[in-house]
């Protein structure tokens, strides 16, 4: 209990900034920015009108949905999923370097807690951290969707659509948590977390420039689609099932490590 | 008299690289235990695998008759550990860190805090990374101490300390045994556990070479003494005398260690015209040269 | 140049491993150009339909993506920010490293300036930065090979790697100069690389206006647009500009080093 207060102290001033640049990264987008693009709608319609249909495949657009509000969440998510990723990789290598940043391992190891112990509360302190960032985040989406130009869309897809981030974030905590467990020095949190958060945002670029499906197995920030949401109502199986497993096997992999190795000698 | 610390050919290797080798260690309730042996000898990773801090290859070990592996949580209730380097956390007061510390253990330390604090001077609201690397120490060891543990594990802990610390320390130390604590203390500096230590063990190259009382080793005590003639007084052979080992001469200087009568020394002495004296304890190798000449 | 021999030998690492990545990444990316499917139509005419804001989210503002220099020219963007962030580290590691390992004692009591020590560190930085331009420069143009299409945009590509060098070189001296100005090494990265998300975010917004105007001075990322690499130049205005920057940050960072306390 008490490393886990500690956690949640030690990281509550880069939480809250953090949230509150995912919060203002999505009003730019989806009220700010959504609203600039509705008024090009028609024109656009007009052009777009005269060209065949697997057009609005291209770059994994849906050129028919562009200029709804669900449609124009999932093509900009990518951009919030960034923000979060970045946030992600942050919070947990933060919370599972600190030690080994700080060289003073032997005197969290040497207190009465397993390393089990020790490992749980720092994974629960960052899985709250990234809740309640979510809890807000997914708040502000609900309320700012009621507003008129997303008018008819259903509150339960934006919801689900708005927690697509909070998966995300997941599945880099577990590859933040892995790389923080596993390095064999961590001197910079916030290069990791830049690395980490445009590799995946460039995954992802890749991904669209190729529309091939097997990519979006190795891009992270598309396992969950925003446009599947919007479209069915769930996310897609496959890529979910793919996000849980990597999360699994990136903190399964770190707790036997972080449980089983020898502290370093300073 | 039941044993705090006991390892049975506790063995740790390093993937190929030699750490310890069949280590076995007594160490009795109540008493404080030297742990001496030159650098790289292996006495911290003994401590480490003690802790727990690494996991041995082979062998046995247990404190409070528990397994060190499997019973390390309880074991670390009872337990406190001053390094030799301290590191803290960064960005934080020693206040902060301490309450930190001391919220592990299931007790009110917020008195005992104050007082050491108070024994050691320590102004306890600066921040770390700002403190002297003596203050660090100080901080180090509130931080051991604040749970008025059983056992009391102590690796090289003098360094960075003045003199006049190094006797606050080692009268706060003799307070906790007097409490009822155990200690094991870890030095290469033989003055320094001869000064408060009951038994030692001596180390080297991974093995224990030789466990014994303070006592014994006392009446072992050996001098490297080295004397200087004058110049006018013709170049000296060497000296005879009961008790002189690897007797070295160069030019007008005579070293040798000696272990016997010391009068017996001083009459040899003055037979040479000195210039100058010096008698010293031996340096940690000239010792154990001495164990593996025997 | 003992120095400079073993700042090179701890830096190599980190540099095989983004030469990987950014070879994967170029090396996939043109292999499968031509791919988008565009069921035969003209894609070049529906993206100029896009609204901008569109185009510059998809990162293809201002480059018509089905041609091959539209295509490369998207893809170097993506190699600019993996430069970019690459930047950032090689600068803030220069000056942070010591501090960071504990070891700035070993070395700044040793017969060299402070300056020197910084010099060499930054020249191993930049000979890093320097590899990185020329291989991204050698691959994409063995992989364009691989194409066997008529067109030779060696020049262009040429010039590109040129831009991921000035750029780059930005950053390391932006990166370097933030790191020496922050008391804390933590904070010094930090500030670096929101410095770059910063440039990012920057970049993301001039490319969504149809005139950046002055918004491209301050927006790093953006100073050789491919639309002007494409048409066979760099703006010379803004390669006076980067290297002034770059000068400046430099000349800041040894000023600020030479009299920091080194903790």
């Amino acid at each position: 209990m008490n490393i886990y207060l500690f956690e949640l102290k030690s990281q509550l001033k880069s939480f809250l900034i953090w949230t509150a640049s995912l919060i203002a990264v999505y009003l730019v987008f989806m009220t700010g920015m959504f609203d600039v693009l509705m008024e090009s709608k028609d024109a656009f319609e007009k052009a777009v009108a005269g060209f065949p249909p697997a057009f609005s495949a291209a770059f994994g657009l849906h050129l028919d949905k562009l200029f709804t509000f669900g449609g124009f969440y999932a093509f900009v998510f990518t951009y919030i999923a960034l923000v979060g990723a970045i946030m992600a990789v942050s919070l947990s290598v933060a919370v599972f370097s600190r030690e080994k940043r700080s060289k003073c391992g032997d005197f969290l190891l040497t207190k009465p807690v397993g390393r089990g112990t020790v490992y749980l509360s720092k994974l629960l302190a960052v899985l709250t951290l990234l809740a309640a960032a979510n809890v807000l985040f997914i708040l502000v989406s609900a309320i700012s969707c009621s507003g008129s130009a997303a008018a008819g869309t259903e509150l339960g897809r934006v919801v689900w659509a708005a927690a697509a981030l909070f998966f995300t974030q997941l599945v880099f905590m577990g590859v933040g948590i892995a790389y923080a467990v596993f390095a064999g020095k961590v001197r910079a949190v916030s290069g990791v977390a830049t690395a980490f958060g445009f590799g995946g945002f460039i995954l992802s670029a890749l991904r669209r420039l190729l529309e091939k499906e097997a990519v979006r197995f190795i891009a992270p920030l598309d396992y969950f689609s925003t446009a599947a949401v919007f479209e069915t109502g769930g996310y897609e199986a496959k890529y979910a099932v793919t996000a849980a497993a990597v999360t699994v096997i990136c903190l399964m992999l770190s707790y036997i490590r972080f449980t089983g190795s020898d502290a370093p000698a300073l | 008299m039941s044993a705090v610390i006991e390892t049975k050919k506790l063995t740790k290797y390093y993937g190929k690289a030699r750490g310890i080798i069949d280590v076995d260690l007594t160490v009795n309730e109540g008493e404080i235990f030297g742990f001496i042996g030159p650098n790289g000898a292996g006495k911290s990773t003994t401590i480490r695998a003690l802790l727990n801090l690494i996991y041995k290859t082979s062998g046995e070990a247990r404190i409070f008759g528990l397994d060190c592996e499997k019973d390390k949580v309880k074991i670390l209730e009872d337990v406190g550990y001053l390094p030799g380097e301290v590191f803290y956390y960064d960005n934080m007061r020693a206040i902060d860190l301490l309450r930190y510390s001391a919220s592990f253990y299931k007790k009110d330390c917020t008195r005992k805090i104050e007082e050491l604090a108070d024994i050691l001077q320590l102004d306890l609201n600066k921040k770390i990374e700002d403190m002297s690397l003596g203050n660090k120490k100080k901080v180090g060891i509130i931080q051991g101490l604040l749970h008025s543990p059983r056992l009391i594990i102590l690796d090289e802990p003098t360094s960075g300390l003045d003199p006049l610390m190094q006797k606050t320390f080692f009268d706060l130390i003799r307070r906790e045994n007097a409490r009822g604590a155990t200690v094991l203390f870890s030095s290469h500096i033989l003055s320094e556990v001869q000064r408060i230590c009951d038994r030692v063990a001596i180390i080297r190259d991974g093995r224990i070479v030789k466990t014994q009382k303070i006592s014994e080793l006392k009446q072992d005590a050996y001098k490297r003494v080295s004397f200087t003639v004058k110049p006018d007084g013709g170049k000296p052979a060497g000296i005879s005398v009961e008790g002189a080992q690897n007797v070295e001469v160069q030019g007008d200087t005579v070293s040798f260690i000696f272990k016997g009568d010391v009068n017996a020394l001083l009459r040899a002495l003055c037979g040479y015209p000195l210039a100058n004296i010096d008698i010293a304890e031996p340096a940690l190798e000239e010792i154990f040269m001495h164990y593996y000449a025997n | 140049m003992n120095i400079l021999k073993r700042e090179l030998r701890a830096g190599l690492k980190p540099f095989l491993l983004w030469m990987i990545a950014v070879f994967t990444f170029v090396f996939i990316g043109i292999i499968k150009f031509g791919g988008i499917n565009t069921g035969g139509a003209d894609l070049s005419k529906l993206l100029a339909s896009f609204p901008r804001i569109l185009l510059a989210m998809l990162g293809m503002a201002g480059v018509d993506v089905n041609t091959l220099l539209g295509y490369t020219a998207v893809l170097f963007y993506y190699v600019l920010i993996c430069a970019a962030i690459y930047s950032v580290y090689l600068g803030a590691a220069a000056v942070t490293r010591e501090s960071v390992d504990k070891t700035y004692e070993f070395i700044f009591t040793k017969p060299r300036t402070r300056g020197f020590i910084l010099g060499m560190k930054l020249l191993a930085g930049w000979l890093y930065l320097l590899l990185f331009c020329v291989f991204s420069f050698l691959f994409s143009v063995w992989s364009i090979g691989l194409l066997r299409v008529a067109e030779d945009v060696t020049a262009q590509v040429l010039l590109f790697s040129l831009s991921l060098f000035l750029i780059g070189s930005l950053f390391i001296a932006l990166s370097a100069c933030l790191s020496a100005l922050s008391a804390r090494a933590e904070k010094g990265a930090l500030r670096g690389n929101l410095a770059f998300l910063y440039a990012f975010i920057l970049g993301s917004v001039s490319d969504m206006l149809d005139n950046a105007g002055a918004l491209r001075v301050i927006s790093p990322l953006r100073y050789f647009p491919a639309s002007e690499i494409i048409g066979g130049r760099l703006h010379g205005g803004y390669i006076a500009l980067t290297a002034l920057l770059t000068a400046a940050f430099l000349l800041i960072a040894f000023s600020r080093f030479y009299k920091r306390d080194l903790t």
